[in-house]
C-alpha cells in the first residue's frame, strides 16, 4: 500500500472525512440538470473571493474618514499586487450581486424551493 | 456509483477510467484557481511596496562652534514615510569633530539593545545606562555587552553646515 492510501485510510479511520466528501459530492445527477445550476456554486465562489481578497486589503486599508483615501491611494499606487486584489473585490462585488439575482430567479422558475428541497 | 455513466458508454466498457479522468481534470481546473488567487496574495503580503521618495540629507546644524573631541547632541527634524502616512520625527544624533577636523554623527541607540546612552564628560566616553555598554569616541566598544560599533549616519558638510543622510551599520 503506497503512503498517500495509508495516510488516507489513517485519516478516514479517526475522522470520516473521506466518507464525508463521498457523501457531500458524490451524488447522482439527474439527466435534466444543466448549467442553469451553476449560479449557487458560482455565488458560493464569488463570496469566498470576496470574503480572502477583503481579508488581504484589510491589511493595508484605514477605515477612518481621514486616512481611508490615503489609505486606498497607497494600496493602489504602492502596494504590490494591491491594484490586482482591489480589481478582484471591485468586481467581485457587483458580479456577486448579478450572480445572487440569477440564482434566485433561477430557483424560483424551476421551483427550486419546494419539497423536499426546502431547507436548501 | 460506478453504474452511473456505464449505461451509455459501449457495451462492456468500464467507466472508472472516464470518471478518474473528470475527477483529476476538476482537482486540476480546481488547483489552478487556487493558485491564480494565492500567488498575487503571496505577492501582496510579502514584496515589498513601491518605496517613495523621503528626505534623503536633512541639516543638523551650525558645527563651527563644536569643539574637537567633544560629543554633543544635537536634535534634527526629519519626513518619514510610513506606509500613507508622512511623519515628521525629531531624530538625534551625537555629533563629533575628531582631533582632525573629521565630523561624524552617531545614531543615538546603544547597539546592544536600543537605550540611549550618553557621553561622559569625566571619563571621556559613550556610556550607556542600561547594561554599562561602553564606546569610545569614534564609537568602537570598550566595554560592555555591545558587539557592535556606535551606528553612524551618513555625513556631508557644507560650509559650516552639517547634514545627515540614512543611519548605518558601520564600523
Amino acid at each position: 500500500m503506497s503512503h498517500w492510501a495509508r495516510i488516507n485510510e489513517w485519516l478516514e479511520h479517526r475522522t470520516g472525512i473521506s466518507t464525508a466528501v463521498r457523501n457531500l459530492f458524490y451524488e447522482e445527477i439527474p439527466a435534466s440538470s444543466g448549467w442553469h445550476q451553476v449560479f449557487g456554486s458560482v455565488a458560493l465562489f464569488l463570496f469566498l473571493v470576496q470574503a480572502f481578497t477583503g481579508v488581504l486589503l484589510a491589511f493595508n486599508y484605514a477605515p477612518s474618514p481621514g486616512e481611508a483615501y490615503n489609505s486606498l491611494q497607497y494600496i493602489l499606487t504602492e502596494v504590490t499586487a494591491g491594484r490586482l486584489m482591489r480589481g478582484l473585490h471591485h468586481w467581485g462585488a457587483s458580479m456577486l450581486i448579478v450572480v445572487v439575482v440569477l440564482h434566485m430567479t433561477q430557483v424560483f422558475l424551476f421551483g427550486a424551493y419546494k419539497k423536499p428541497r426546502e431547507a436548501t | 456509483m460506478n453504474e452511473v455513466g456505464a449505461g451509455q458508454n459501449e457495451p462492456g466498457t468500464p467507466s472508472v477510467p472516464r470518471r478518474n479522468f473528470c475527477v483529476a481534470g476538476i482537482g486540476a481546473l480546481g488547483s489552478v484557481i487556487a493558485a491564480a488567487m494565492a500567488l498575487p496574495a503571496l505577492m501582496y503580503l510579502l514584496l515589498p511596496p513601491r518605496l517613495r521618495g523621503q528626505d534623503e540629507w536633512v541639516e543638523v546644524g551650525d558645527i563651527s562652534q563644536l569643539p574637537a573631541g567633544a560629543p554633543v547632541k544635537m536634535t534634527f527634524r526629519r519626513m518619514r514615510v510610513d506606509g500613507w502616512k508622512v511623519l515628521t520625527e525629531d531624530n538625534t544624533a551625537w555629533v563629533v569633530k575628531s582631533s582632525n577636523l573629521q565630523v561624524f554623527a552617531f545614531g543615538p541607540q546603544c547597539t546592544h539593545l536600543g537605550c540611549a546612552y550618553h557621553w561622559d564628560r569625566t571619563k571621556d566616553e559613550f556610556f550607556c545606562p542600561c547594561h554599562n555598554s561602553l564606546f569610545a569616541i569614534d564609537g568602537k566598544v570598550i566595554g560592555g555587552p555591545a558587539r557592535q560599533p556606535l551606528h553612524r549616519y551618513e555625513t556631508r558638510v557644507e560650509g559650516n553646515r552639517l547634514f545627515v543622510g540614512r543611519l548605518t551599520m558601520s564600523a
